[in-house]
């Protein structure tokens, strides 16, 4: 499938935020790869080249299906899969995804393989409690990226107080957690970079 | 429990949550949120452990105590929370590497300290607990106008209302520096009025002349933290208010203007002062008019004059007492340059032990223009420069040089040790074309003998082929373009002038393996054109990047940058961008917003999150106008040549690097405009070539 479409699409240099990525990584020692945001379809080939590669991020792409081959990366500990149309998930640990693919794909995922998880939408249908114990359910757990509104699920008027009741509550449920982040959507003053500091 | 990294940011937060104290966290950040520095001691006092504080976008005020109790802190992000000093207690944190306090308006330590990074801040605080603190009474004047306006004969007029004025006043080459004292009434929050009230201001007149020929080099000379006088004559409609206000806001920093209006023959000529205060508040804040020769109004502009000065915001800033004792030291000192060893032996003289402080020392004093030591040149590190115009006078000398002139801005090793044949000069010829050239007056042929003067080059551009077949065009539209942009640009991407010699006074044609750029800059159009063609595939076709802005212009007046690409493989066709400013900034701040939803989209929530990656672009307090989170900050080799050009040009490494990153992640063709790099240390090149 890759090679039709690639005879199909008039040829044209590769696309420069690739190169641009793939560069950074090997400066940088190419544990580190971030594909983020280049509407990819397949994971490309080079990133098996990168045999030290310890942190994958394909955040943000266009990725349908990600290849059980990436395992022969044997140092790969963490894929980001975040914000991606994915139908099909391969047997690796590290995974991090968003709570719309968790979802999506409930029925046939190790949970223990996912290591990180974004909750970003409302997920229409599951009550608070039904969500929690989802999330409870991935017990290796590490990394936890959640807005406040989320924690609040049902509540009109979701208030920094009332996610803290429900974050002190349910915190001992995730002992292998290392890093939380609880973000507003609140946007910050239009100005505030700009007016601020051209003053 | 393992969390030991917890992040609240954006949740309007007006105190840290009190089930903090029940986690053992390395790291937290609460940005953008609503939090006090008061807030912030009730709810982490005591705490321990925490390796990484960000706590940036929340209106602190100062910074909270309980961060200095903080031991085991490594890197501390506090942008933007109108943080307006930085106590010493900051020595306390050992263990602290990096320390953002971009976007607050520091005043203490002083900018230029500040602006040099956490060793500085540290060494700065360190030195003035340990030999106590004194005030630096020095301020700038600085006199612009028009040939022929009166300035000189103002300047003589303010040290001294009883000069007579000469019949011919001789028209000023280059700048006259003369001094003037007056007793200081002072303010200040740092110190009591009476602490300095017995003391005198030293002021430092700075009388530039007006002929085009040094406006070119006005950018290194126009500093901020001075006071401006624009003196017009009022029997002349010649004063074009917009260029000096524009030229001064633009290089200042937004610094005091007054304008002067000199009459002449008792004849005022009106000069539509509410319209230009319209136009330019920041700097504008007065009009004099005065009369020379009768004195007429001298005693109230005086007056004026003396209270703005006072004004200046580091005017009683305190500094280690002795760095004040060095200073009055080299003030003394009658010669114009000594060695780096001798200044570094007055340093140990007056309470100096340590080489980096003294070196500290001399750095500060050429950031705010009293002595010039150019520490990262090879040839100018060993020499401090005590009288800034020694060096301004004899560099002028070859610019004013009649065969210089002649032979279109080109000269020889001969022709230097012809003009400063003098015995203050003879012995310096070196040190002094290096100082040109940091100056970016002139740069060196192949073959290093042989030196161009761009100012000085023919009009006329020599002829060469251009295929226009395959290029790509981009039209930069100035609301002010300032004088001197393009002879900087081409002095300092000279080692890519096309076949040595295709440049001449306004433009220059560059090249780098198959690819050429044009830069034409036409000054009446306020425009500059470049083109640009990549014949083969390489590095530099497939990343070519022109700029075409000079360092000291800040963004107000559309200072910006054109970053593209030419995609080799496929002839582009002729293309034409007009860009205006606005667009630019349009376009620049879509960019932002776009990096920000991409940011956000990135952890799915929504875009908050200008501080999503804060410390990762944590960085020593640099250039408040920088736009902090930066994703990619390093970048490829094939960059790293034209990355290199860019970095030298604009004397901005490590915004400009990113920058420029960024804009090669994206589309083929882009313009981005860069933000002030007035205070930024990294422009500290910049600024180092000015006073």
């Amino acid at each position: 499938m890759s090679n039709t479409s690639a005879k199909r699409a008039p040829k044209r240099d590769p696309d420069p935020r690739l190169t641009h990525a793939f560069d950074e990584a090997r400066i940088s020692g190419g544990e580190d790869l971030s594909l983020w945001d280049t509407e990819l379809e397949e994971v490309p080939k080079q990133v098996w080249s990168f045999k030290n590669l310890k942190s994958l991020d394909l955040g943000s792409n266009r990725l349908r299906s990600v290849p059980q081959s990436l395992a022969e990366l044997g140092h790969l500990k963490s894929v980001i899969l975040v914000n991606n149309p994915i139908e099909h998930l391969p047997n690796l640990p590290g995974l991090m995804l968003d709570d719309a693919t968790l979802f999506r794909l409930r029925s046939q995922i190790d949970r223990s393989n996912v290591t990180g998880l974004v909750v970003s939408g409302e997920i229409h249908g599951l009550n608070k409690g039904d969500w929690l114990s989802e999330i409870h359910s991935l017990r290796n757990l590490q990394e936890l990226t959640i807005g406040d509104w989320a924690l609040s699920i049902g509540e009109k008027h979701p208030t920094p107080t009332k996610s803290e009741l429900l974050l002190i509550d349910s915190l001992s449920d995730f002992p292998s957690l290392e890093t939380l982040s609880i973000r507003g959507r609140s946007m910050p003053p239009p100005n505030i970079t700009r007016g601020t500091l051209e003053t | 429990m393992k969390l030991k990294t917890l992040d609240l940011s954006g949740l309007a937060l007006a105190t840290l949550p009190s089930w903090l104290a029940k986690l053992n966290l390395e790291d937290l950040s609460a940005v953008d949120n609503q939090l006090t520095a008061d807030a912030v001691n009730s709810s982490l006092e005591g705490y321990q452990g925490l390796k990484v504080l960000n706590l940036g976008w929340n209106p602190l005020g100062e910074i909270p105590q309980c961060i200095f109790e903080m031991r085991g802190l490594r890197r501390v992000g506090l942008p933007i929370c109108n943080i307006t000093k930085i106590p010493p207690d900051i020595l306390r944190l050992t263990q602290l590497e990096r320390l953002d306090l971009s976007g607050n308006q520091i005043e203490s330590p002083p900018q230029e300290v500040v602006s040099k990074g956490l060793g500085a801040i540290l060494r700065y605080w360190r030195q003035r607990e340990s030999v106590g603190v004194d005030y630096l009474c020095e301020a700038k004047l600085i006199i612009v106008g028009e040939p022929g306006a009166g300035k000189t004969s103002l300047a003589q007029k303010i040290r001294n209302p009883e000069y007579k004025l000469k019949e011919r006043e001789p028209s000023t080459e280059g700048i006259d520096v003369i001094g003037w004292q007056f007793p200081a009434v002072s303010r200040k929050a740092e110190t009591s009025a009476t602490s300095l009230s017995e003391r005198d201001s030293q002021v430092n007149i700075w009388d530039f002349g007006g002929q085009e020929i040094y406006q070119a080099t006005h950018q290194f000379f126009l500093t901020r933290r001075s006071v401006y006088l624009l003196v017009c004559d009022d029997r002349k409609e010649d004063t074009d208010f917009e260029y000096w206000l524009n030229t001064v806001e633009l290089l200042s920093d937004g610094s005091p203007l007054l304008i002067v209006q000199n009459e002449k023959q008792d004849r005022t000529r009106d000069v539509n002062l509410s319209q230009l205060r319209a136009k330019f508040p920041a700097s504008l804040i007065g009009a004099l008019a005065l009369n020379l020769d009768t004195n007429r109004g001298l005693d109230a502009a005086l007056s004026r004059i003396r209270s703005e000065l006072e004004r200046l915001p580091h005017i009683g800033v305190g500094l280690p007492a002795s760095w004040k004792r060095v200073r009055e030291a080299l003030e003394k000192d009658p010669r114009d340059y000594i060695d780096l060893s001798e200044y570094l032996d007055i340093c140990q003289k007056h309470g100096f032990s340590r080489r980096e402080d003294k070196l500290q020392l001399s750095d500060y004093l050429h950031d705010l223009g009293i002595c010039l030591h150019f520490q990262n040149d090879p040839v100018l590190k060993n020499t401090v420069i005590l009288k800034p115009t020694w060096g301004t006078a004899a560099v002028y000398r070859v610019i004013d040089d009649a065969k210089i002139i002649a032979a279109r801005g080109k000269f020889s090793k001969r022709d230097l040790s012809r003009i400063w044949s003098e015995p203050k000069y003879a012995n310096m010829t070196t040190e002094l074309l290096h100082l040109m050239m940091k100056f970016q007056l002139c740069y060196a042929l192949d073959d290093g003998e042989t030196f161009i003067a761009p100012q000085l080059l023919s009009p006329d551009p020599p002829p060469y082929k251009w295929d226009s077949s395959a290029e790509t065009v981009v039209r930069y539209q100035y609301d002010f373009l300032p004088k001197g942009i393009l002879t900087r640009l081409i002095v300092a991407t000279n080692h890519l002038v096309a076949e040595g010699s295709l440049v001449w006074k306004t433009g220059v044609v560059l090249e780098k393996d198959a690819s050429r750029a044009e830069v034409i800059q036409d000054y009446g159009q306020r425009r500059i054109t470049v083109r640009v063609t990549a014949q083969a595939r390489s590095a530099f076709s497939r990343s070519l990047m022109i700029i075409s802005r000079s360092c000291t212009v800040p963004s107000r007046a559309c200072a910006m940058t054109a970053i593209f690409r030419v995609p080799a493989s496929s002839v582009v066709p002729s293309r034409i961008l007009t860009l205006s400013h606005w667009q630019i900034c349009k376009k620049w701040r879509q960019r932002a917003n776009q990096f920000n939803a991409t940011k956000a989209a990135k952890w799915s929530i929504a875009p908050n999150s200008f501080a999503t990656s804060c410390l990762e672009s944590c960085s020593e307090p640099t250039d408040p106008n920088r736009y902090v989170p930066r994703p990619r900050p390093k970048f490829s080799s094939p960059m790293l040549g034209m990355m290199k050009a860019m970095q030298s040009l604009t004397g901005c490494k490590k915004p400009w690097t990113e920058w420029a990153c960024e804009a090669f992640a994206t589309k083929p063709i882009c313009a981005i405009k860069i933000p002030s790099t007035t205070s930024c240390n990294e422009s500290g090149a910049a600024k180092r070539l000015s006073w």
